[in-house]
């Protein structure tokens, strides 16, 4: 018995070596200068550690651009999935009317529509509609994955209230309108906080619609703005380093602190990828 | 109309009222892009053509014929197939792991660090890789210590290699999302049924392969079709690495669908491209759906 937890703590310790690796590197690279990145021989830590990467993505006029862009987008699509998905998810989840098994599946099925099978109607509508190169455009764009996926999120923990609360509150005179807000939503408030987290990390992650959608510099988004920088010949890879850490830490550093929420909500609420 | 009548008439109303603005939302943004693609593919290449003709299955025609179609085919199949097997063995490993008998804090850091990977974005997972994988990098520098004597492996220039890595790459990429499925349905299995199996004297193994296994089995089997319809649709991560290269062994039905509208600005074409991913997905979708109802209730 012992025995077996030594194993198990040793295995856990092992691979997690391999899987944090690159975590790791991405670390090691961004407290070098540029020189050291291939350097022969090549250090698994920076020789001589230095800021300078971070100092020059923060002084950076269009990567702070890129960062706020993410910032601003993620919570304009967050804030009005998840209104437009608290009451379709309540309606979903405490009513029965024709079509209902049907209309869930549908939104369950919209999950899994390929972005690039969307990205191509888009771009020529919003050509078309002048919605091209704007932020409402990939607004929009945006809120076709992730409406779907707070709904069906919102229905999960909606289902996991009892209706007898529903009850209690018609009956003491409330209207319907009343108990979703007043009522259901404050006691649904971690499920509504997981849901938050993750649509919010699902459209700052988001790439092909940003890159298609998109031509101006001052609306491109993170992801776009660390792959242009790869693209620039000079091959600074401290500062890309530099820059996707400091992309990543407020989104882990909310990871952590929604984590048990998130887990749950990830199991349950359905999940993607 | 009398007062009870509107009463039940406004009660049947309240749920169409709450679903109405999301669902004419889902219209606007989901089911008329849809409707539209479905209509570009049957026609002569919408945004370059002044006149806009109808071509009937010309473009899938043209599609099945081109020769990059067939290379593509056998890179989705084998990339979507390769994933969801690593993703799923994988993600069992871990989940049993971390469903050992570690305490609590341990289980937090480890469940965090496990998830990791998942979280970072894949242009930064694109770009980070590169950079390990580049000839002159840290992988083939580990690689000729190890082996003692100096390595340039081109992971991702030449075609099976470029192959192999991004494998690897999605396969650190994206196992978190199994795992934490796994363990979830790992936490429902009764502990009664180990009891039962080590008053019997089967060991750890054994237990694995005939308690563990069999009752996750439902779990994988979803997990595997969602897990197959993201890989098979996965964009940003294989064009920021090898762009479908070294000489298109790389290009899956989302890399070339994205060329042909992008690039080459074929938008007829991609667009029956575009159909046809949706189709596959759709019969994943459903499959998913016959199994989910077999699972709940």
């Amino acid at each position: 018995m012992k025995r077996d937890k030594l194993v198990n703590y040793l295995l856990l310790m092992v691979i997690g070596l391999f899987v944090f690796f690159p975590v790791f590197w991405m670390m090691s690279v961004s407290f070098r200068p540029n020189g050291e990145v291939f350097g022969n021989p090549l250090r698994i830590l920076p020789a001589t550690p230095t800021l300078e990467a971070y100092q020059k993505v923060l002084a950076d006029p269009d990567i702070l651009t890129y960062f706020l862009n993410s910032y601003l987008n993620g919570m304009v699509v967050t804030a009005i999935s998840i209104a437009l998905g608290i009451m379709a998810g309540y309606a979903l989840s405490r009513y029965s009317f024709p079509g209902k098994s049907l209309l869930n599946g549908a939104i369950i099925a919209t999950q899994t529509i390929p972005q690039v099978t969307l990205v191509i109607p888009f771009f020529i509508l919003m050509v078309e509609y002048g919605l091209y190169d704007t932020r409402t455009g990939l607004v929009l764009a945006y809120i076709s994955f992730a409406l779907p996926y707070t709904i069906v999120m919102m229905v999960g923990h909606f289902n996991a209230i009892s209706p007898e609360l529903d009850d209690a509150a018609r009956i003491d005179g409330a209207s319907e309108w009343r108990t979703l807000w007043q009522i259901i939503v404050p006691v649904a408030r971690p499920g509504i906080m997981s849901a938050v987290i993750y649509t919010f990390i699902l459209a700052w992650n988001e790439f092909i619609f940003a890159t298609t959608l998109l031509r101006s510099d001052e609306l491109k988004t993170f992801p776009i703005g660390i792959a242009l920088l790869k693209g620039e010949a000079s091959f600074e890879w401290n500062m890309m380093m530099a820059m996707a850490l400091l992309g990543s830490v407020p989104v882990i550093l909310v990871y952590l602190v929604g984590q048990r929420q998130f887990i749950a909500g990830l199991a349950s609420g359905g999940v993607k990828g | 109309m009398n007062k009870q009548q509107l009463f039940r008439l406004r009660k049947r109303a309240v749920p169409w009222l709450l679903l109405l603005p999301a669902l004419l939302v889902m219209a606007a943004v989901i089911a008329f892009p849809i409707f539209k693609v479905i209509q570009y593919s049957f026609i002569d290449n919408i945004f370059l053509a002044e006149d806009m003709r109808f071509v009937g299955l010309s473009n899938y025609v043209k599609v099945l014929q081109d020769p990059r179609t067939g290379k593509m085919l056998l890179f989705t199949v084998v990339f979507t197939l390769g994933s969801v097997v690593l993703h799923s063995a994988l993600g069992v490993l871990f989940a049993v792991l971390l469903n050992g008998r570690i305490s609590s804090r341990a289980l937090a850091f480890f469940r965090v660090l496990y998830v990791l990977p998942w979280i970072f974005t894949a242009a930064v997972v694109a770009i980070t890789w590169q950079l390990i994988l580049n000839p002159q990098g840290v992988a083939n520098v580990l690689l000729s210590a190890a082996m003692g004597r100096k390595v340039m492996v081109e992971w991702l220039g030449k075609p099976v290699l470029a192959v192999f890595s991004l494998l690897l790459i999605n396969a650190w990429r994206g196992y978190p999302t199994c795992m934490v499925s796994f363990l979830a349905g790992l936490q429902n299995i009764p502990v009664s049924l180990y009891e039962a199996a080590e008053v019997d004297g089967a060991g750890k193994v054994r237990q694995f392969f005939s308690i563990t296994l069999p009752q996750l089995r439902p779990i994988i089997c979803s997990m595997a079709i969602l897990d197959g319809i993201w890989t098979m649709n996965l964009f940003p991560l294989i064009w920021l690495t090898t762009g479908g290269g070294p000489l298109g062994t790389t290009e899956t039905i989302a890399t070339l669908t994205y060329r042909m509208s992008f690039v080459e600005y074929e938008f007829g074409r991609s667009s029956a491209l575009a159909v046809i991913g949706l189709l596959i997905t759709t019969v994943g979708i459903v499959f998913y759906m016959k199994l989910q109802k077999q699972v709940d209730f």
